[in-house]
């Protein structure tokens, strides 16, 4: 370690951890953290910061024995719940992963990042609308939080997208928060999109590239934007965005009905021989719509691969 | 604020990751219209072995059971009631299927989006259709009847 950057760290030991973990000096900080515990082996903060470690590393078990033990010791902390909680989520264990913010919460009800957390947690297992709640009570305790705004913004363009312009206020003030924050582009783009500002979009989703090439969210923000710029894909892109307020299964139930309307339809028209072209046309007709909503990505992005080659990079 | 969130997730499944590429759910509601039940329920417990839920396998193997026998009850109910137009009972018969493929498509649809969680692999959706069209066309009629449920 260098002296100036010595000199940069934090002088507890927990926040020393943070500090190098935060500049992805990761080997350091688990030296840091093997000292502190060495030092003391019981104190739960210590365990705590093996933990973050270990977290950090990607050895999920081993983050999950240390959280485990610290909270053992110091049950009423709401932060190694939490903790406990972000460890849990990374493991896919969603209830387990509740349990623990909810104590957390029940612990300390004005920590703001306990209800954030929460809400995160609600939006990944697809309970939008019992998102909702926790993020604005999350933006009560702390306004000023970018993340919140954008988890704001996303929950209300899956919970009410008709209102796009609420998603959209909501992405406006996390990017005026943080002009810098690769996310708060992405989400003001995805939020553009829906309100089918396309141009402002792409422009959103540039930026957002420009500050992190892997962003995953901007990179198919930008795919259906630039997508969108052809006029045999735009209908396509409609049917999308009108599904997206349904689900996802929603293009399935579409196609499903209609499949059963022109078949019940057919057959029972089919014994008189005068319909036989119209009905052949109605059949001919669906066939088509199903291509259409099959096709119409693949083949509209071979053709655009071929006008922007950068575009094969996109996922 | 206590007590303000109910627990809401104590029934939601621990996410598991499949080592191999999974079924997305819908799948399972095209193969239901293009082959059967019976086929989409072999893919729903294709990904519950992968997902090493015994449940997911159990349910996946009842609901192609039972699609098929309700396939065979429903043509058999038309074809007494005196539906003499075969293209209907058809129709009515193949929308049976697909009552069962959605039950295969919402019994999995939390287990595969915590596999998505984890950063596991799917199939893609449209091969899985076109492979399904594909085969309804090349089968021989008889094959297609009895995947339908129809001993022929």
């Amino acid at each position: 370690m260098s002296d100036e950057e010595a000199i940069a760290l934090p002088v507890s030991g927990s926040a020393q951890v943070d500090h190098l973990l935060a500049v992805g000096q990761k080997e350091k900080a688990a030296e840091v953290a093997a000292r502190l515990l060495a030092e003391s082996p019981s104190d739960p903060f210590a365990l705590a910061a093996l933990g973050r470690v270990r977290l950090a590393m990607k050895d999920l078990e081993g983050a999950q024995a240390a959280i485990d033990e610290a909270v053992g010791l110091d049950p009423e902390s709401p932060g190694l719940h939490m903790l406990r909680g972000v460890v849990s989520l990374r493991r896919g264990k969603f209830a387990e992963a509740e349990r623990s913010y909810l104590k957390a919460i029940e612990l300390d009800p004005d920590h703001a990042v306990g209800h954030f957390c929460y809400g995160e947690l609600l939006w990944i297992c697809d309970r939008d609308r019992a998102a909702l709640p926790a993020v604005r009570h999350s933006l009560e305790l702390d306004p000023d939080d970018t993340d919140a705004h954008q988890l704001l913004a996303k929950v209300l363009l899956a919970t009410n997208p008709r209102h796009w312009d609420l998603s959209l206020e909501a992405a406006r003030r996390a990017l005026q928060l943080d002009p810098d924050d690769s996310a708060a582009h992405a989400v003001h783009g995805a939020a553009l999109l829906h309100a089918s500002q396309r141009e402002e979009a792409e422009g959103a989703f540039r930026s957002a590239l420009e500050i992190e090439p892997t962003n995953a969210l901007a990179r198919h923000g930008l795919t259906q934007a630039l997508l969108s710029k052809a006029w045999w894909y735009r209908p396509f892109f409609q049917i999308q965005l009108w599904s997206s307020r349904y689900g996802t299964g929603a293009v399935f139930a579409i196609l499903i009905g209609l499949w059963f309307v022109v078949s019940a339809t057919t057959a029972t028209l089919s014994r008189f021989p005068a319909l036989s072209p119209y009905l052949s046309g109605l059949t001919w007709a669906y066939l088509g719509f199903c291509a259409y909503t099959w096709f119409a990505t693949p083949i509209t992005r071979a053709l655009l691969n071929r006008q922007y080659p950068w575009m094969r990079e996109l996922p | 604020m206590v007590g303000a969130y109910p627990a809401i997730l104590s029934r939601h499944p621990d996410a598991r990751k499949a080592r191999l590429p999974l079924f997305e759910p819908l799948a399972f509601g095209y193969l239901a219209l293009s082959l059967g039940g019976p086929v989409a329920a072999l893919c729903a417990a294709y990904n519950g072995l992968l997902l090493r839920r015994p449940g997911l396998v159990a349910r996946a193997i009842l609901v192609g059971v039972l699609s098929a026998l309700a396939f065979v009850f429903t043509v058999a109910l038309l074809i007494k009631a005196g539906v003499e137009n075969y293209q209907l009972v058809r129709v009515v018969g193949y929308l049976v299927h697909v009552l069962f493929g959605a039950l295969l498509v919402i019994s999995q649809w939390r287990h595969f989006a915590g596999h998505r969680f984890l950063g596991g692999s799917a199939i893609p959706l449209l091969w899985v259709v076109i492979a399904g069209i594909l085969l309804q066309l090349q089968l021989p009629p008889k094959i297609a009847l009895l995947l339908l449920g129809l001993p022929l």
